[in-house]
């Protein structure tokens, strides 16, 4: 019986973010919890107890985990590799966030249960399953932000690195053109190379953010798009953090000098092959 | 970093018109949606059109994003049926 109620709790979960948009919104939260509702008391009868405190215990964890996942959002969320996920807090990507959200949904239920009249136990069995199964499983099932533009991935770093290797930092940087006095890269289908891990860098912010202007610069454009509306969806994007830190850190490294050659792919590749596995082993978006 | 500066004072005070009316009219761009549909709700015209480098079965819209944003805001369909598959914000 919880396994049957614990599948139609994810599959609620999996309905409502086909239904409505990934980030918690009020009607998907309402949804949710109706649907929770339903199903708990449902299957609260058919194991003896009674619907209405398989209805509380089942809406209120549903109502109050999405409280929680909420609080772990930005609001916004991303296109990673073709489907909207939402673009979580730092909070909201802790193991703390998640085991609040468990621990939450469970209380919240055993309590829920108790007032309608139940057992508090089943009440948090109940709210477990919910918050469980249904939130934090699909919060934690969210694609990885560092593989967003993974489908636009056209060329291997040896590739990249063949094709610029006598080119000078300041054509690559502007092989794009300019825009509003910033160069803008490398073209198009140059711009995103896979790193070893399969993560996904953006030659763009690797070059002339992390690079050219230094990753303080970066962080302050990302704080900076979050003021302007039309830019605010642009703002915070965990992949630009990420690739302005690897062409800062190429840059501090190869300024030292001991190993830098006239060609900066050649230089980028190297840092890549020798540096990238230690420097970004336990790095987090 | 003097034209890094000039750029930040202009990103910051840019009163962007025509780029803001594309922003709202592209939150109203759903996945799923006609060709004829976008022309409906874009109330300026792209200022490119030209096929996916990743995927020649798609083609992409190129609309101005204004000062601040290194990248064009995008919608992006399918050739075969001119139905939308991703909405791009810039960068």
């Amino acid at each position: 019986m919880g396994a049957v109620s614990s599948a139609i709790s994810f599959g609620i979960g999996s309905i409502a973010t086909h239904a409505f948009k990934a980030a918690v919104t009020t009607g998907k939260a309402m949804f949710q919890a109706g649907m929770h509702g339903i199903t708990g008391g449902m299957m609260s009868e058919l194991q003896g107890g009674s619907f209405a405190s398989g209805l509380a215990s089942g809406a209120v964890s549903s109502l109050v985990s999405s409280g929680i996942e909420g609080i772990g959002e930005t609001g916004g969320t991303a296109c990673v590799n073709g489907k909207d996920v939402p673009i979580m807090t730092e909070f909201g990507k802790s193991s703390g966030f998640k085991a609040l959200m468990l621990a939450s949904g469970g209380l919240s239920g055993g309590l829920s249960s108790s007032i309608a009249g139940g057992n508090f136990f089943d009440g948090v069995r109940q709210g477990l399953i919910t918050s469980g199964l249904n939130h934090a499983m699909h919060s934690m099932m969210q694609e990885d932000p560092l593989k967003k533009h993974a489908n636009k991935v056209k060329h291997s770093l040896e590739e990249w690195e063949a094709r610029y290797h006598d080119k000078s930092w300041g054509e690559i940087a502007t092989e794009a053109g300019w825009k509003d006095g910033q160069p803008l890269g490398p073209k198009a289908e140059w711009r995103y190379i896979k790193a070893p891990d399969g993560n996904v860098m953006d030659m763009r912010h690797v070059s002339i953010v992390g690079y050219g202007y230094g990753e303080g610069i970066g962080n302050i454009v990302e704080h900076l798009q979050n003021l302007v509306p039309r830019m605010r969806p642009s703002a915070f994007d965990p992949q630009d953090y990420y690739s302005n830190k690897i062409g800062a850190m190429y840059s501090q490294l190869r300024s030292m000098g001991s190993w830098s050659s006239n060609s900066w792919s050649y230089d980028f590749k190297r840092f890549i092959d020798t540096q990238y596995s230690t420097l970004f082993n336990n790095y987090k978006p | 970093m003097k034209k890094l500066i000039i750029f930040m004072v202009f990103f910051i005070f840019s009163c962007n018109g025509k780029e803001d009316k594309t922003y709202d009219d592209l939150l109203k761009i759903k996945k799923g949606m006609s060709l004829s549909e976008v022309d409906t709700i874009m109330r300026n015209n792209p200022r490119e059109i030209k096929s996916a480098f990743w995927n020649d079965s798609l083609f992409v819209q190129y609309y101005d994003s204004g000062v601040g944003a290194s990248d064009d805001f995008k919608i992006i369909l399918n050739k075969k049926d001119r139905i939308v598959v991703e909405i791009e914000f810039g960068d």
